[in-house]
């Protein structure tokens, strides 16, 4: 509440004129707010609601008779999370078309629509009831249905979409299944809408890519396309494979082109580190730089680019000074197996697209430091620089570059590069150190030696003047908090000064709000802190992805994995905890070897230590054998303690009864699974997710009632 | 317990494939159907499958659990013999797996004319040692396995996280026969504990007439080699034992491919 004091009366912030509160209103964006606002009074709750042009909808489409009326201004909605999860809105149950009514009389104004389909039924009903739909995201992570005439036919689904919105501008199928044969015949099909589709993104979920002639196809039905998302089979030794001539034909056909993301089938299937040796792929692709020049030439309007190859393109200097100079507006370019991009010292390749924002470069096999520099020299504006895969880049390189882009660069994203394990990236981000909004890097320690037993130790690095902190596990038998103690230990010594403590630990990280950590599966995340992270009092959210193969790895040691660590963060409200690429036994393990319950309570263990969490998303590990990827009982366990969660989303499976753990905590008020991993669990070969269950649970949360 | 298809409901009942010949599954006590996920496809094609979870399996609503009644294994052989009865089956092949193989046999005693033959996997009537019988297990080494369910069970009562599991004990034979208990809910484990490892149906074997057939792996911690051998000895109607060359307790898990031609082999016998 804002008060004015003036000389003579106060000025309230509600005397203000309803147009001018309508505004500010309508730039809240946080429910919470939002919610407050509204039960002020109603004046103020129908000025909120009026404004309100969003929403989410949470909630069992069994009860859909308590849907909220007043939300009728809402013109962007999302159903696509209702529970139970991937299930069909409107064939669930008898009543579907009830349900269809309902939710039409609730959102007459709906432009924007995010919904979960299981079949063609789905989409026509949703055609059906929302005629003017201006954009749409489709989405389904199960499997396409195959279990009548009517489904198996390609390109059905999309037709029937196409066929009834005749406003449709926007088209985004990239959380859908379905299968590259089925995008074509519907798009020629519904060729009246096609050719008004503003942006389509095909970066579908099934791995096969778009061959040449149906990107063609798609190309020729659709020329006004601003934005065009496409996963390609950029292979050449497949036939019809997209070359030189289809980049032509997408140019060509579709000239107002400000975004253009050709991705690799491999891209989402293929784990990093395929390069041989010397960092290049195992081929070199079919994609010549006269094939690029040309593409470049002809599209004049792009803004944002991402090409990502997993074959080589090699010297593709040249092709990219075109790019700059023809394609002036470039604001966005991510390139993946790019080679001699830039070599430096002097701004030559992309470092002439001068007013480029964001440049994420992966796998490029001889980006140097010069050419690192060169491109800090020549894209003066850069805010956002991500490298992966740079194999050659040093710690000083990366400092010089961020030196330069000093007052630009707020987003920095460093990962698998050789020379840069944590502690040299973060001190290599120094001179951003008070601006930088978000980073995400790799854990990787410089332990002089990993196993337990060693003492810790401090060393002096008398040549670069800093100290090198090398931290060990710990002694056998001292959990995390030892670490912690580390870290504050060193301010003491440093005080007495004895050592000269490293300058990153005392100063912080001001404006961090966002990390990204990657971490392999044998290494404790509790070092972190120490690595030069101590201090980031705004950090607010925090996406961990763990990664690796539990089979056959030693016990992990009891002691926890140090999660409890990041309570140092006192804003850190959100935490993203994606286990989805560890990977070992559930119940198939052979005699002798453990199973994954052991390393879900090793990862887990400590969660409840951190208060200020409201939000977990978390992706149990998984056993790909059996495609299984649950809640075991110590993590339902350990997730059940966290008593402030407000928000609990578990992608992936939960018995019953773990569920029902987690009604203990007292602010949990909205949980749900989702098997948003592809391919999604069908229901009948589901081992844990029941429909019923999820109703059982809900109605017991429902039940326990809420504090606040 | 409900009636009807409450009953098939509750216990997750499922069909599956086309065959005049119904073959029945059931699980071991701590896992549910979906062991059976790699066995399945092979044998849908000539036979009638059907699958259910067992009162207390991680799939089933656990506050169907009366304590007091399943705290034997003749609890489960009545449920079977209603599912049979609720689907009119009228003559089946069931293969049971550990507990369920010997749930199997009891309720063969009481219907011999339901149960065309039995298939008894990595199945033992009584664990624990005895002065004659071997039966892989010393108490001692149960004392460490009750104490982690104890454990957990006191941690869910309060309210704490239960976090003992399988891979903390010692005992590798314990470690791997209990290996899937500790995905149920700590109260029922605990009762399903108890009740697995305080059976003995030994003294019932002579009463089974149906015919029977015996697998198990050769290197399986948990059934001994000379559990077969009893079980051969003391059923009472005509019984095969054939042991495979496999590993562990749940070969249908951890090695399909060798259990699957000895199953079809036994189903066609």
């Amino acid at each position: 509440m804002i008060v004015w004091r003036d000389c003579n009366r106060e000025t309230h912030v509600s005397d203000m004129p309803h147009a001018i509160l309508t505004d500010i209103f309508s730039l809240i964006s946080d429910p919470r707010s939002r919610n407050s606002m509204a039960l002020t009074c109603w004046d103020w709750y129908s000025l909120e609601r009026q404004s309100h042009t969003s929403l989410s909808l949470r909630g069992n489409i069994c009860s859909l008779q308590e849907l909220p009326m007043c939300y009728k201004q809402v013109c962007s909605l999302d159903v696509s999370l209702c529970s139970p999860w991937g299930y069909s809105l409107f064939q669930s149950t008898p009543n579907g078309e009830e349900i269809g009514n309902v939710l039409k009389a609730a959102f007459p104004n709906v432009t924007e629509l995010t919904v979960y389909v299981r079949d063609a039924l789905d989409i026509q009903m949703v055609a059906w009831l929302w005629p003017e739909l201006e954009i749409v995201h489709l989405v389904r992570w199960h499997q396409r249905a195959m279990d009548n005439e009517a489904s198996i036919a390609l390109g059905l689904e999309i037709e029937g979409l196409l066929r009834m919105c005749g406003k449709l501008k926007v088209l985004d199928l990239s959380k859908f299944y379905c299968w590259t044969e089925d995008i074509p015949p519907a798009l020629q099909a519904g060729s009246a809408v096609a050719a008004n589709l503003r942006s389509l993104n095909l970066l579908k979920l099934s791995p096969e890519g778009f061959k040449s002639q149906e990107v063609g196809a798609i190309t020729a039905a659709c020329p006004n396309l601003e934005e065009f998302y496409i996963l390609c089979e950029f292979d050449h030794r497949f036939l019809d494979s997209v070359g030189d001539e289809a980049l032509l034909v997408i140019a060509n056909s579709c000239r107002q082109l400000k975004v253009l993301h050709l991705v690799d089938t491999n891209e989402f299937t293929v784990s990093h580190g395929n390069a041989d040796d010397h960092g290049y792929a195992r081929e070199d692709s079919n994609i010549s730089r006269q094939g690029l020049e040309a593409m470049f030439k002809a599209l004049p309007h792009l803004e944002e680019l991402t090409f990502l190859l997993s074959q080589n393109v090699r010297d593709s200097g040249p092709a990219f000074e075109v790019f700059a100079t023809h394609c002036k507006r470039m604001r966005s370019l991510k390139l993946s197996n790019f080679h001699g991009v830039c070599r430096g010292p002097q701004p030559d390749g992309i470092a002439l697209c001068s007013g480029l924002l964001d440049l994420s470069i992966k796998d490029c096999a001889d980006l140097m430091d010069s050419g690192l520099e060169a491109i800090a020299t020549g894209c003066k504006k850069l805010s956002k620089l991500g490298l992966r895969g740079c194999k050659w880049i040093s710690e000083d390189g990366l400092r010089n570059c961020v030196d330069s882009l000093a007052y630009s660069l707020k987003d920095v994203e460093v990962a698998f590069c050789r020379l840069l394990p944590t502690s040299a990236t973060l001190r290599a981000l120094q001179p951003i150190q008070k601006s930088i909004t978000h980073l995400h890097m790799d854990c990787v320690w410089d332990e002089a030696n990993p196993v337990e037993g060693l003492r810790t130790g401090f060393s002096r690095d008398g040549g670069k003047g800093g100290t090198e902190v090398i931290m060990s596990n710990g002694k056998h038998g001292q959990g995390p908090e030892r670490d912690i103690i580390h870290s504050s230990e060193l301010h003491q010594v440093g005080s007495l000064g004895r050592h000269v403590s490293d300058p990153l630990l005392e100063k912080s990280w001001k404006s961090l709000q966002f990390l990204s950590l990657w971490i392999a599966v044998d290494k404790r995340i509790s070092s972190l802190p120490s690595m030069g992270l101590g201090c980031c009092p705004i950090l607010q959210k925090v996406k961990i992805r763990v990664e690796g193969d539990c089979r056959g790895r030693p016990k992990p040691n009891v002691h926890m994995w140090g999660i409890s660590a990041f309570q140092r963060y006192t804003m850190l409200a959100k935490l993203e905890l994606d286990l989805g690429e560890v990977t070992g036994y559930s119940l198939s393990a052979p005699e002798g070897f453990m199973d994954l319950s052991l390393w879900e309570r090793h990862f887990l263990g400590g969660v409840q230590a951190l208060h200020q969490l409201t939000e977990l998303e978390y992706w149990p590990p998984s056993d790909k054998e059996v495609n299984r990827r649950g809640l075991s009982l110590p993590a339902a366990g350990l997730l059940s303690q966290c008593s402030t969660l407000r928000k609990l989303f578990v992608h992936g499976t939960a018995h019953e009864h773990f569920l029902m753990m987690l009604v203990r905590c007292e602010n949990l008020r909205d949980v749900q699974l989702r098997g948003d991993y592809y391919p999604a669990p069908e229901c009948e070969t589901s081992t844990e997710m029941r429909t019923v269950s999820c109703q059982r649970f809900e109605a017991a949360v429902a039940n326990r009632g809420f504090p606040d | 317990m409900g009636c009807g298809s409450e009953l098939l409901d509750a216990h997750n009942v499922r069909v599956i494939g086309n065959g005049s010949q119904v073959l029945v599954l059931g699980h071991g006590f701590g896992s549910d159907q979906s062991a059976w996920q790699f066995v399945v496809p092979y044998f849908a094609n000539d036979h009638k499958v059907v699958l259910y979870d067992l009162m207390g399996a991680g799939r089933t609503n656990q506050n169907n659990f009366n304590f007091a009644r399943y705290a034997t294994l003749h609890a489960h052989a009545d449920d079977l013999l209603m599912i049979l009865d609720e689907m009119q089956i009228e003559s089946c092949i069931f293969v049971g797996h550990s507990m369920s193989g010997m749930i199997g046999c009891i309720a063969s005693i009481e219907r011999p004319q339901v149960f065309r033959k039995i298939i008894l996997l990595s199945s033992s009537p009584r664990y624990i040692n005895d002065e004659h019988y071997n039966g892989g297990f010393e108490q001692e080494e149960l004392n460490q396995l009750f104490e982690a369910m104890q454990s957990n069970f006191r941690a869910w009562v309060i309210g704490f996280a239960p976090r003992a599991v399988g891979a903390d004990l010692k005992s590798t034979a314990v470690k791997e026969f209990t290996r899937t208990f500790f995905g149920i809910r700590p109260d029922i484990a605990l009762s399903i504990c108890r009740t697995c490892f305080q059976s003995d149906v030994r003294s019932i074997l002579p009463q089974v007439t149906v015919p029977c057939y015996v697998l198990q792996s050769c290197k399986d911690l948990a059934v001994p080699v000379v559990v077969s051998d009893y079980l051969f000895r003391s059923l009472g109607g005509p019984t095969k034992v054939e042991i495979l060359q496999t590993e562990g307790h749940l070969p249908q898990l951890s090695c399909p491919e060798l259990l699957i031609p000895v199953m079809k082999r036994a189903i066609m016998d």
